[in-house]
């Protein structure tokens, strides 16, 4: 049986998630350039992700 | 307008304005007009502006509920932070750990527990400016406050919820139920609860008095029912299994336009007493779908009274407005306004969890771990995909109970199961493989709060396993009611009143027989019980028992002697 594939996919705000690679990207999303098995994708995400909260908040405080 | 306008203490200040006399919090005989209220917060943001506090600050709160509770609340957003809410009844222990999950080094204590962090604060502050401190970088997308739930891994999980999602909820259901400055609330949810996220600013955000129910008065029924008389309150929001004990009372003299329920799942049933009284117009009954990730209530279905009858199952009816729901395999994923920002410090579980949502371009959805059928324009709830249970309305993962067993040292491994008692309501019973360990119940009571320590104790010698080498949770033996391995040698009650006592009590914990000098809360006893045991032993014993009796005089032996020195 294979395992389903999925891409990690990323909003404006910065944020990631995940969606069936099968499917395209959805729409208000990229592609964050990283398909494989859901633990995969989700294990990358663990890595990249390291801040969040959403760009507009980050972008308040910083300016 | 300013981009913090439509913040939550923003929305509260506007009511200042409008209504600075009126009366805002009332906690026993304690009371705050709506300026009075503002001023004290006020006076306490600045103070929490001075430690540090601004947009995305954590600030542990942990007061006892009292106006001094909703003060403290109420100034960490004044000053821009989030609020971190403890229940002072929660073991120091796993507050502790909270506490350092989310980093927090600013805490507003009232003293009731000692916790050690860098600035602790009172919520009563005398000197310092009364108006609002200026605060910069704040806006509706700021975080509001952390909420920890139960987590399978062992470990509490913070959700991050933002002014937006709560704005958003209170917008929706505003003019659904016409909520406005005449309704009086109560905050009968701890504030580590999130219905409790309604209760204050359902009230406080719509010009209303918000009634913060006492503790003592919490554990009371009858007194309870006296409050809402008292204050005529008009809102109420409640588990359907708080509510079932109102229902057994005299509810004449109420003044309630509103009853929402939430926490756990509603059986239509379990209404027919209250309509035959009230019918179904006056209040209007409603019953409402959320998760803590969604804020509070996603959905709401107003109950009647043919539902008693003819509803094929706990119904949650459809979205509110600004939300939706829609069901993946069966699954509910949640979309809308009220989706929060995810699990703090947790980014593979928040991108598991919350999912581009194919409706709303870039926004996500939340995938509950939920099942639902749909009926028409309804949803009928049907339960969970994985071993999170509802216990009287408290959100439990079986898994975090597990791994508390599991750190006791004679326990070797654990599996917690929720099975229904003969009442109907639901138990967590704890199996476990290991040495003998009599103290395994006092362990669980230093980490976890009393709703999650398992009601039984079973000890195998192996786990029944599956053909795959999982546990066979079907498998497992039911509890055989015997009487645990306790400290205490086992001595039979003597006069007719201990026999009577043991009698109501064994029907209550399920254990065939009850030494004289056992204690009532090492055989699986908590509050919520033994305020049922106690009204039991008013009725069958026509004695002058209540929780406070059991509290202090937790054997049989005790309670007989009190009863007696009493008569």
């Amino acid at each position: 049986m294979g395992e389903r594939g999925y891409r990690v996919v990323r909003n404006d705000a910065g944020q990631y998630s995940i969606w069936p690679d099968d499917q395209g990207v959805p729409v208000g999303w990229t592609d964050a350039g990283r398909s494989g098995t859901k633990d995969e994708c989700l294990a990358h995400i663990d890595q990249v992700w390291t801040d969040l909260r959403p760009a507009g908040v980050r972008a308040r405080l910083v300016g | 307008m300013s981009v913090d306008s439509d913040c939550i203490h923003r929305w509260f200040e506007r009511q200042v304005g409008l209504r600075g006399h009126a009366v805002a919090v009332v906690c026993g005989t304690d009371r705050l007009t709506y300026r009075e209220l503002d001023r004290r917060a006020n006076r306490l943001a600045h103070r929490l502006r001075g430690l540090g506090v601004g947009p995305e600050t954590p600030v542990a709160v942990c007061v006892r509920r009292s106006t001094h509770l909703v003060t403290a609340l109420l100034a960490t957003l004044k000053a821009g932070g989030c609020y971190l809410p403890l229940d002072p009844a929660h073991p120091a222990e796993r507050l502790a750990a909270m506490i350092a999950d989310a980093g927090a080094t600013v805490l507003i204590s009232d003293g009731t527990v000692e916790l050690h962090v860098e600035h602790t604060v009172d919520p009563d502050v005398h000197d310092g400016p009364d108006t609002p401190p200026a605060v910069d970088g704040l806006a509706p997308d700021s975080l509001a406050y952390i909420m920890y739930t139960s987590g399978s891994t062992g470990r509490p999980k913070g959700v991050m919820v933002e002014h937006r999602n709560v704005i958003g909820l209170l917008t929706a259901t505003r003019d659904l139920f016409e909520f406005g400055p005449n309704d009086v609330w109560t905050m009968f949810a701890s504030a580590a609860f999130d219905v409790s996220v309604w209760e204050m600013w359902g009230a406080l955000l719509h010009g209303g008095t918000l009634i913060v129910v006492p503790d003592r008065v919490k554990r009371s029924p009858e007194e309870f029912r006296d409050l809402l008389r008292e204050h005529q309150v008009t809102v109420l929001n409640q588990t359907p299994s708080a509510f079932g004990q109102l229902v057994d009372l005299d509810t004449t003299g109420l003044n309630l336009r509103v009853v929402v329920f939430a926490g756990e799942e509603l059986k239509f049933g379990s209404l027919r007493p209250w309509f035959d009284r009230h019918g179904d117009r006056t209040p209007l009954l409603v019953n409402m779908y959320g998760i803590t990730e969604t804020t509070v209530h996603s959905t709401f279905r107003v109950v009647t009274a043919a539902d008693v009858d003819t509803a094929p199952g706990s119904m949650i009816g459809g979205a509110l407005p600004g939300q939706s729901i829609t069901l993946v395999d069966g699954e509910i994923h949640v979309g809308g306004s009220g989706v929060t920002r995810g699990y703090l410090g947790q980014p593979r579980l928040t991108a598991e969890r919350y999912l581009p949502d194919p409706a709303r371009p870039g926004m996500r959805v939340y995938r509950s771990g939920d099942t639902a059928r749909a009926v028409g324009d309804d949803l009928r709830y049907t339960g969970r995909l994985d071993h999170q249970v509802k216990i009287r309305g408290h959100r439990i993962e079986l898994g975090e109970v597990e791994a508390a067993l599991r750190g006791h040292t004679g326990v070797k491994d654990a599996v917690v199961t929720a099975a229904p008692d003969p009442s109907g309501d639901r138990r967590l019973i704890a199996y476990w493989v290991g040495e003998t360990a009599p103290d395994l119940r006092d362990h669980l009571k230093h980490t976890l709060p009393e709703y999650m320590v398992p009601a039984a104790f079973v000890r195998l010698d192996r786990f029944p396993l599956t053909p795959n080498g999982k546990v066979d949770r079907q498998a497992l033996p039911d509890p055989d009611n015997a009487r645990p391995d306790l400290a205490e040698p086992f001595t039979a009650p003597g006069t007719p009143l201990e026999q009577a006592i043991a009698a109501i009590w064994a029907e209550a914990l399920w254990v065939d027989e009850i030494g004289l000098d056992d204690d009532f809360f090492d055989l699986g006893g908590q509050s919520l019980l033994a305020t049922q045991v106690a009204a039991t032993m008013r009725e069958r014993l026509g004695v002058d028992a209540s929780l406070r009796l059991l509290l202090d005089e937790p054997t049989i032996r005790l309670c007989a002697k009190a009863l007696e020195r009493r008569s």
